[in-house]
This record gives structure tokens, sequence and C-alpha cells, in this order.
């Protein structure tokens, strides 16, 4: 059986979707989760322009030479973000104009977010190019399956509507769609992943304690 | 726990007394709507209580003689407008007890009152039907929403915006305006809280810390104007927050420097909200603000005292005189072995 350290394709999986997810887990890039992603598409932008920007400012990164002392190896890594900054920009403001409008000032705030100062070094440059990519694809995916998740929920109860069209509930949370309520629905759904993580955990061992095909007599 | 005779159970049901004779007048003023927001505020926060103490592991024994939800849902309940409509209510009391209690840990670990979260949280949702009320008197349907022509701004509102008021004194008094329901009976409030500060259930040090502070800001505010200060300590929930919010047994520092300290900061955030923000029921506000510094105030004193009493340490010497240190200290102590036996239960 696979230990839950093992490099697998599935633990990778695994860890960045759920157990290590950036926003639910990790509490990284919240700011403009919080302030900004109050609707769906509003986090769909959201989702849209950190992947571009983490994805390609962490693959031109990692070819950064690790014997240059680590405060200028983060200063270039920034210097990095905010090149890949300027095509990303023009690409997004091309594609989701109103959204990338609505996220103002956490747009070019993404070029140092936590992902690319901090666990670019503590993570995912010291594993293997191969390996790296993976963890990487996956630590993105989780935020933008956490932030979309997110949104849609907070939508929902917050305005009543998914995409802007009214569903009509019953009741509308409009408390949610501010900050102090993003605060709190986002600490909700990360208490809610742990409660989830929790119950994997104890299934996992109930299952390794008690082999298929045994009996206890 | 306020001071060495009193139990929290004792204090809990002074708490219950006063609240319940609120309630009451509440009823009589508000009729049968009145009654059914205060008995759903109540029954909503006991259950929820219920049902998170079942929820959660670490479930503690004392806990099956804990009337803080009791107490939570009166307090909302009196807070909210007669004519709040039911889901409002029902979501005030979930969030005080599910979010402003249980989440931070529980009965005893609150950082802020939950009934000011609670209410708070609503304010923010539902702004157009919790910050308007009807009049003392009025019928009000029985159905979950009332029509807005029943509704008016309450006195506080309409002074902050004119700085006049044409409610008379005697109306003053007998709580006889619009506002929230239990929050405006002038003198029951004065009566309760001389009846609670002599049952040693709230701090008279930050009673009057918060009150004379924060009435002598509206004093200089209102150029010496007795009956603009009058309205000021009437209107906005001011009397009932100070009692049931800001000397609330749980977030009230646990030393009397501290107490005093807590409740000037109240008192001058108070003034200051209401006279430049503008904020209706700012002591809320004002209390959620406050209540951290009460928390850390607190941490503060004890590890001062700590500090003052250490054998051989520069301030050892003035570690006896001084009768406040030597009470810190057994909070202290009181405190590490309150701790301890939690985390020998915990380990258990």
């Amino acid at each position: 059986m696979n230990s839950e350290n093992e490099i697998t394709f599935k633990n990778i999986v695994f860890n960045g979707l759920l157990k290590k997810n950036p926003i639910l887990v990790s509490g990284m890039v919240i700011a403009p989760v919080v302030v900004i992603g109050n609707s769906f598409m509003n986090a769909l932008a959201l989702a849209a322009a950190f992947s571009v920007i983490t994805f390609f400012t962490l693959i031109v990164s990692s070819f950064v030479p690790k014997n240059i002392v680590y405060t200028i190896r983060i200063i270039m890594y920034t210097f990095i973000g905010s090149l890949v900054y300027v095509p990303s920009a023009i690409l997004l403001s091309y594609l989701i104009p109103d959204g990338i409008n609505a996220m103002g000032i956490f747009f070019p705030l993404l070029i140092a977010n936590g992902m690319i100062i901090s666990r670019s070094e503590t993570i995912f440059f010291q594993e293997s190019k191969g390996h790296m990519l993976l963890d990487m694809i996956f630590c993105i995916l989780g935020y933008d399956a956490a932030v979309l998740l997110y949104g849609l929920i907070r939508e929902i109860i917050g305005s009543g509507t998914v995409c802007g069209r009214i569903i009509g509930m019953p009741v509308v949370f409009s408390g949610f769609a501010t900050p102090f309520g993003g605060f709190i629905l986002l600490g909700l759904m990360a208490a809610l992943l742990r409660v989830v993580l929790l119950t994997i955990k104890r299934v996992g061992k109930a299952e390794a304690g008690s082999p298929r095909g045994h009996t206890a007599v | 726990m306020l001071s060495t005779n009193k139990t929290e159970i004792s204090v809990m049901t002074d708490m219950l007394i006063v609240l319940f004779v609120l309630a009451a007048v509440s009823v009589y003023y508000y009729g049968m709507r009145g009654a059914i927001v205060i008995v759903l505020s109540v029954v909503t926060c006991c259950l929820t209580d219920v049902i998170c103490l079942h929820m959660r592991t670490n479930k503690r024994k004392s806990s099956e003689k804990d009337l803080s939800a009791l107490v939570t849902g009166l307090t909302l309940g009196l807070m909210m407008s007669a004519s709040a409509p039911y889901f409002a209510v029902v979501s005030a009391s979930v969030f005080a007890i599910v979010i402003a209690k249980h989440a931070f840990g529980g009965h005893g670990c609150e950082i802020f009152s939950a009934a000011a979260a609670g209410f708070l949280f609503t304010a923010l949702c539902f702004p157009d039907s919790m910050l308007h009320y009807p009049s003392p008197f009025s019928k009000l349907p029985i159905s979950p929403m009332v029509s807005e022509s029943l509704l008016s701004q309450s006195m506080t509102r309409t002074f902050l915006l004119t700085e006049t008021s044409s409610v008379s004194v005697m109306d003053i008094l007998i709580g006889k305006f619009s506002g929230p329901m239990g929050t405006g009976f002038v003198l029951l409030l004065v009566v309760a809280a001389a009846f609670l500060m002599l049952r040693q259930s709230i701090s008279a040090i930050a009673f009057f810390a918060e009150l004379l502070s924060a009435g002598l800001i509206a004093l200089i505010h209102y150029k010496f104007d007795f009956m603009a200060l009058l309205y000021f300590f009437s209107g906005g929930m001011f009397l009932f927050g100070i009692i049931f919010l800001s000397c609330d047994y749980i977030t009230m520092p646990k030393t009397k420097s501290s107490r005093l300290v807590y409740g000037i900061t109240a008192g001058v955030l108070t003034a200051l909200f209401q006279f430049y923000a503008s904020a209706e029921n700012a002591v809320v506000y004002a209390v959620i603000l406050a209540a951290p510094v009460g928390i850390e105030l607190n941490r503060r004193s004890l590890s001062f005292a700590w500090m003052l009493s250490k054998k051989g340490g520069i301030f050892s010497r003035f570690s006896k005189p001084i009768k406040h240190v030597a009470e810190t200290i057994d909070l202290l102590n009181d405190n590490n072995e309150g701790e301890s036996e939690r985390g020998n239960e915990q380990r258990k």
C-alpha cells in the first residue's frame, strides 16, 4: 500500500486538490479571493489570472540558478512575474475584460503571490522537474477549484444569482457579498475540508486495520 | 467569574432574571409579535447550542449547567426590532452560537459577545428590516414580514440626523419610542444595572468607566446640553449595551485596572462611532472592537503580575504591598490550573 508521503500520481493529485489546498489549507492568496470573489464570474477571472501568472512565472523561475543568494533569487522571481504579467494582462483583458476590470489592484499584485514567493522555494524547486510540474499543476488546479466553488456559493447565498441570473432564493444574505461575510464563508469551507480530510484519514486507517477477506473472530 | 463569592451559574441566573423582566415589558409594549421574536431567538440559540455541543468531540462536563445560550438568546431577542423578519432572527441566533461561540471553542472561550456578533451579522445582511422599527403599542401582524408602512426610523437615527427629538422626557424614561424592543426602558435599565452591580454580577468599574467616558465626550460634543445627553444615553441601545454586552462576564477582563481601561476604551469608541460615523447602535460596534483590547489587557496585567512576583526579580520588592497584584497572581494560578486540567482532559 502506498504511504501518504510516497511520490505517486495519486498522492500528487490528492495533495494539490485537497490535502495541501493553497486556499483552504495553506491560506495563500486569500485577500483577492475574499475581496473580489463575490460572484462566479469574478472567481473565474481570478482563477484564470492566478493560473496563467503563477504557472508561467514558476516555470521560468525554476531555471534561476540555485547558487544565487536567496534574497536575490526571490527578487528575480518577482521580476519574472512582472514580465509574465504584461502578456497575461493583454490576453486576459481580451478574453474576460469585465472580470479583469473587477479585479482592480489585485490583478497586478498576483505577481508576488505566496505560491511564487514561498512555496516555490520550500516545495517546488526542491523536486525533480517532472514531479515539480505535476505538483505545480495540481496545486494551481486546487486553487482554481476552491476559488470557483467559493465564488459560486458566495454568489448564491449573497446575491441569490448564478452567473448574474436570479435563481429565486427564498432568503439572500447580502452580508456574504461583503469581505466580512467572505472571510466567514472561507473559514467555514476550510473547516468543512478539514472534516472531509479527517474522515478520509479515518476511513483509510480503518481499512488498513481490517484487511479485506478477514473477519474478526 | 466576577468575584470570588460568585459562581458562573449565579451570574447567569441574575442576568436571566433581569432579561426576563425586560422581555415581559417588551411583550407588553409590542404584543404577540414581540413575544414570538424573543421566543424564536431563545429557542434557536438553545437548539443550535445543543446541536453544536453534540457535534463537537471535546464536550465538557460543565456544559450541562451552561445557561449562556439562554442569556445570548434573550439578549439577542431584546436587541431586535419587534418587526424583524423571522428568518433574520433565526439567522442571527445561529450565527451567534455557531460562529461567535462554538467556532472559538465554545463557552468560556469566546472573543466577542455572541449576541453582539449575531446582531451585527443580521444588521449587515438585512439593514432595511433590522434598522426600522414599529412604534410601541402599534398593532403588528404575526406574519413573517411586516409592511413598511408600519415602520419608521428609530429615535436615535432621527436624533443623529437632526440633533432634536419630539419624544418627551417621560416617554424616554419608560422607553415609549421607536427602537429595538427591550433596550430603551431607561428607568428599568438603571434599576437592572444597580441590581446586577449589587449582586456583583456585572463589573461596576467597567460600567461606570464606560458610562462616564462616553457621557463626558457626549457632553462636550453637545456643548453641555443635558437634554441631548439624555437622548444619547437612552437611544442606540447604549445602557442595554453597557450592561449586557460590554459587561459580559466572559469577555470582561479579570483585573480591576484592566476593567477600567477596557470600560474607558469601550466608552470612547461608542462616542466616536456615534458622533463621527453616525452609527446607530454604536455601542455594539464599540463592544466588538473593545473585546480584543480587554483580552490583551487581561493577559498583559497577568503577565506583569507574574513578573512582579518572581523571586529575586528587580520588581520583587513591589510585589507584597500591592493588593491588586496579589489578586491577579491568584487569578493567574487559577488560570494555569484550569489550563492544565483542560490539557489532562484532552490527553485522556
